[in-house]
C-alpha cells in the first residue's frame, strides 16, 4: 500500500479532497494520513499531491506484517507474555531478565 | 467608486447597473482586484469576501459574516494576540533543505544501469562460450565482455554510493519532517484560536446583527446566536454588510431595493447594482 502522510493544512485538505473524490483508491484515512491502494492510480494521487505540495507531502510504500514469516518465535513469544504479565507496572527489560526471552537492546540492534 | 464597464461609465457611492450588460461576477473580480481599471474604489477586506456579492444562490455563514462585519468595526478579539503569537512561531521554524526526490531517482539509475550492464555481461558470456564450442575465435568477445565487467565494477560502486547518499538524504527528510509537523502543529493551534475568536466576536455583537437584520429587507428571525438564525442568506448578508463598515461596493444582485440610493442607505455604504 502507499501510506499518505501531510505536513501542512493545505496538503491535509487536498488529501481529504482526493480521498474523498476517489474512495475506491483508498484503504484507510487516518487524519492527515492515508493509506492508497498499491495502483497506478494510487501512485498518480498521491504524486498529484508531492507535486502541489512538495517536502509537506510524504510517501511510503508498505507492506502488511506477517509476524509468523517475518518476527522470530523468540520476538512473538516476549511480546505475548509482556502484555500478560502480573505486574503492569515492570519495564519489559527487568521483565526480560534472567528469562529466555530477548533483551530489548538486542532486538534493537537486529533486523527483522 | 468609478465603474467602467459593458460600455458603461459611472461614479459615486450609488450605482446602478441593471441596465447594462455587466456580468455580476465580473464586477465583484474588478471590485476585489485592486488592479482592475474596471472598477476604482477602496481595497475589499474579508467582510466584503464573505457578504460583498449578494445574490439568490449566495450562502453566508452566519457566524463568519457576523464575525467579519464586527472586525470592520475594529473589534478584535483576546485570542488574537494568541493566534498572531503562534504564527510568529511557526514563521520562526526552519526546515532542512534537502532533495530527496534527486537522491531517489540516482538510485533508481544506478541500479538500472547495474541491470543493463549484468544482462550485457551475460549475453557476451554466452556469446563466447558458442563460439569457443564452434571452435571460432572469441577474442573480439572476450574484450567486450573486459570492458563490460570493468564499466559494471563503476557503476556497481555508483549505485553503493547513491544507495548511501538517499540514506542520508532520507535521514535529513525525517529531521525536516520533524520540523514541518511542528510547523502543523502551530498552525492548527493558531486556527483553533482563530476560531474561537470568531465564535466571541458572532456571541458579543450578536446583537447589532439582530438590528442590522431589522433594519434591512427581508424576512428573517435571528434567535438569540449565530446558531439560532433562521432566515435566507441574502438577508443575513445584508445585515452585516449594514451592520460592518464596508469601503469597497457591495454587488447586490438581489432584487431588494428599488434604487441603488435606497441600497446605499441602507446598508450604510457604497453600493453597485447589477
Amino acid at each position: 500500500m502507499l501510506l499518505v502522510a501531510c505536513y501542512s493544512q493545505d496538503a491535509r485538505q487536498a488529501l481529504r479532497n482526493a480521498c474523498n473524490g476517489h474512495e475506491g483508491s483508498v484503504v484507510r484515512r487516518f487524519g492527515r494520513a492515508a493509506l492508497l491502494r498499491e495502483t497506478e492510480f494510487g501512485a498518480f494521487l498521491a504524486l498529484r499531491l508531492r507535486a502541489a505540495h512538495g517536502a509537506d507531502v510524504q510517501i511510503e510504500r508498505t507492506e502488511p506484517l506477517n509476524e509468523y514469516a517475518a518476527v522470530p518465535d523468540s520476538v512473538r513469544r516476549a511480546a505475548r507474555a509482556y502484555a500478560d504479565r502480573d505486574a503492569p507496572s515492570t519495564p519489559y527489560a527487568a521483565f526480560a531478565a534472567n528469562t529466555d526471552h530477548p533483551d530489548p537492546e538486542a532486538m534493537r540492534d537486529r533486523d527483522l | 467608486m468609478r465603474v467602467a464597464v459593458a460600455g458603461i461609465q459611472r461614479s459615486g457611492a450609488a450605482i446602478d447597473l441593471r441596465d447594462a450588460a455587466a456580468s455580476p461576477s465580473v464586477v465583484v473580480a474588478a471590485v476585489r482586484d485592486p488592479e482592475d481599471e474596471r472598477v476604482r474604489c477602496p481595497d475589499a477586506g474579508p467582510l466584503h469576501e464573505r457578504v460583498g456579492h449578494v445574490h439568490a444562490e449566495m450562502t453566508t455563514a452566519v457566524r463568519a459574516a457576523v464575525a467579519a462585519a464586527a472586525r470592520s468595526r475594529g473589534a478584535s478579539a483576546p485570542e488574537d494576540e494568541r493566534a498572531a503569537a503562534l504564527d510568529a512561531k511557526r514563521a520562526s521554524i526552519e526546515i532542512p533543505e534537502v532533495d530527496v526526490a534527486a537522491a531517489r531517482r540516482r538510485v533508481a539509475e544506478a541500479g538500472d544501469e547495474v541491470d543493463d550492464l549484468r544482462e550485457e555481461a551475460a549475453r557476451l558470456r554466452g556469446q563466447i562460450e558458442a563460439r569457443r564450442e564452434m571452435g571460432a575465435d572469441a577474442s573480439d568477445a572476450e574484450a567486450a565482455l573486459a570492458d563490460v565487467t570493468r564499466r559494471l565494477s563503476e557503476a556497481e560502486t555508483d549505485a553503493i554510493a547513491a544507495e548511501q547518499a538517499l540514506d542520508r538524504a532520507r535521514q535529513v527528510a525525517r529531521d525536516a519532517r520533524d520540523a514541518r509537523e511542528r510547523r502543523l502543529e502551530l498552525a492548527d493551534r493558531a486556527a483553533n484560536r482563530r476560531r474561537e475568536a470568531r465564535d466571541r466576536l458572532a456571541r458579543e455583537y450578536y446583537d447589532a446583527f439582530c438590528d442590522a437584520v431589522a433594519a434591512v429587507p427581508g424576512e428573517a428571525a435571528p434567535g438569540d446566536g449565530p446558531d439560532a438564525y433562521e432566515g435566507d442568506a441574502v438577508t443575513a448578508a445584508l445585515a452585516a454588510l449594514r451592520m460592518g463598515d464596508v469601503e469597497a461596493p457591495a454587488v447586490l444582485a438581489c432584487d431588494r431595493f428599488a434604487s441603488a440610493a435606497a441600497a446605499r442607505d441602507r446598508l450604510d455604504g457604497p453600493v453597485v447594482l447589477v
